[in-house]
This record gives structure tokens, sequence and C-alpha cells, in this order.
């Protein structure tokens, strides 16, 4: 119970910073200033990444449901739902970042902030996710996957979207030496 | 299929593909993708882009044989 709490906490103080950060990021005067966002070709592929995460969404669900049905319990339901949702941001995430439709066009580069942001927390998700294992309080017990498969979803997600971008400034480089 | 006329015609003016998408309102990734023919933009961009570049429709975006 004590393991659920400082999860909940965790998570609680997670989303309330990201909560801050954002009203802070609106409402910052830069963000203010009239311009353009989206160009129509980064809308047209922020809308196939929009489309084929809600597919991959579609599809766990209905993957999980039948799992259900069939008595095949692998997960749970915590566990089983943020796995999906994870999955779908991620896959969304890492599309706009490949396709140059993330960040809008009064925004010309990645900020080198940004991804040392992702490779750290990435690294630390990894390293916790590894100590836990280590200390026998891993994702995997009782055949079910359970809670603390949240720091596996963090460390993918963030090092999918390093990698994303490592990946993005390759092509684009190798474009402009075309 | 490549638009080589768009690049030439960009090249002929000493603009770099930032500079035109500054011009034109869009990402320097989208004028790339359009020179290597990734992308097939509106009406109303290739408009835009006639405008900046001082070209025709059919001088920049209609394919021959057309």
């Amino acid at each position: 119970m004590s393991g659920n709490t400082n999860l909940l906490t965790g998570m609680a103080v997670g989303f309330g910073l990201m909560f801050i950060f954002f009203i802070v990021s609106v409402l910052s005067p830069g963000r203010r200033k009239k311009g353009k966002s989206y160009d129509e070709r980064q809308l047209q592929a922020r809308n196939k990444a929009y489309k084929t995460s809600f597919l991959f969404l579609l599809l766990y669900c209905t993957v999980c449901g039948v799992l259900e049905i069939f008595g095949i319990k692998w997960a749970t339901m915590a566990a089983m739902l943020f796995i999906g949702v994870f999955g779908s941001v991620t896959l969304f995430a890492v599309i706009c970042i490949l396709k140059d439709a993330y960040n809008n066009i009064s925004r010309k580069k990645y900020p080198n902030e940004d991804m040392a942001f992702f490779l750290l927390f990435g690294v630390y998700y990894c390293v916790k996710l590894i100590s836990d294992i280590h200390s026998g309080s891993g994702f995997f017990k009782d055949g079910l996957v359970n809670e603390n498969v949240f720091f596996l979803l963090f460390a993918v997600m963030c090092l999918s979207i390093f990698l994303a971008r490592v990946v993005s400034i390759i092509i684009k480089k190798a474009a402009d030496d075309e | 299929m490549k638009n080589l006329r768009l690049k030439s015609a960009r090249a002929a003016l000493d603009l770099s593909q930032q500079e035109l998408a500054e011009m034109v309102g869009v990402s320097r990734q989208t004028i790339n993708a359009i020179e290597k023919g990734d992308y097939n933009p509106t009406i109303k961009l290739c408009i835009a882009i006639c405008r900046a570049l001082g070209k025709t429709l059919d001088e920049l975006f209609w394919e021959e044989g057309d």
C-alpha cells in the first residue's frame, strides 16, 4: 500500500510539474506573439500521426479485451491502461518528430535542452528500473505486469523521443548536404 | 518527382530554402520536401511560392506534357 502511495505521489508531482510548466509556457510573453503554428505539410503529417496512434490504441484495447475474455491475465488493470496510453503518445511523438512536424515553424530547431532532458530522464528511469529489478521489486510479479512498469514506460518514451530527434537531425543533415 | 524548376528559380534569386520558406510562411523542410518531390503543395502554397519567386504556376509546377 505504501508502494502505491509513493507511486501516486510521484505521479501527482510529475503531472503537477507538467501542468505548471504548461501554464507558464502558455502565458509567457513570447508565446503570445501572433505567428504561424504548423504549416500544411506539418498538419498533414500530424493528422497521419494522430490516426496511427489512435489505431494503435484501438488495436491494443481490442487485444487486451480479447485476452480478458479468454481469461488470460497478463497485467494489472492500471498497468494495462497506462501501457496503451504511453504507447500511443510515444508513437505520436516519434512519428511527428521523424516527419518534422513536432515543433511549429516559429521554432527553427530543436533546443539542446529538450534533447538533454529526454536523454537524462530516459537514463534515470532505466537506472531506476534496473535497481528495482535488482532489489526484487521489478514490474513482473506473480505472472502479472504491475504498476512498476511505469518506470519502463517512462524510460522507453524518453529514449524513443531522444532517438527520434537524433535520427531526425541526421536525416536533415543528409538532406541539406544533397 | 523532383521539382528542379523550383530549385533553379530559387537559386537564380540567390535564396536559401530557409529564406524562401520564411517568405511564404512554411518550414524549410516543406520547401525541401517540395523540391525533392516528397510533398505536393496545395494550390494556395503554389501561388505563394510563384509570387515570391516572380514566376507563373506553369513555369514552376506544371509537369511537361500536361
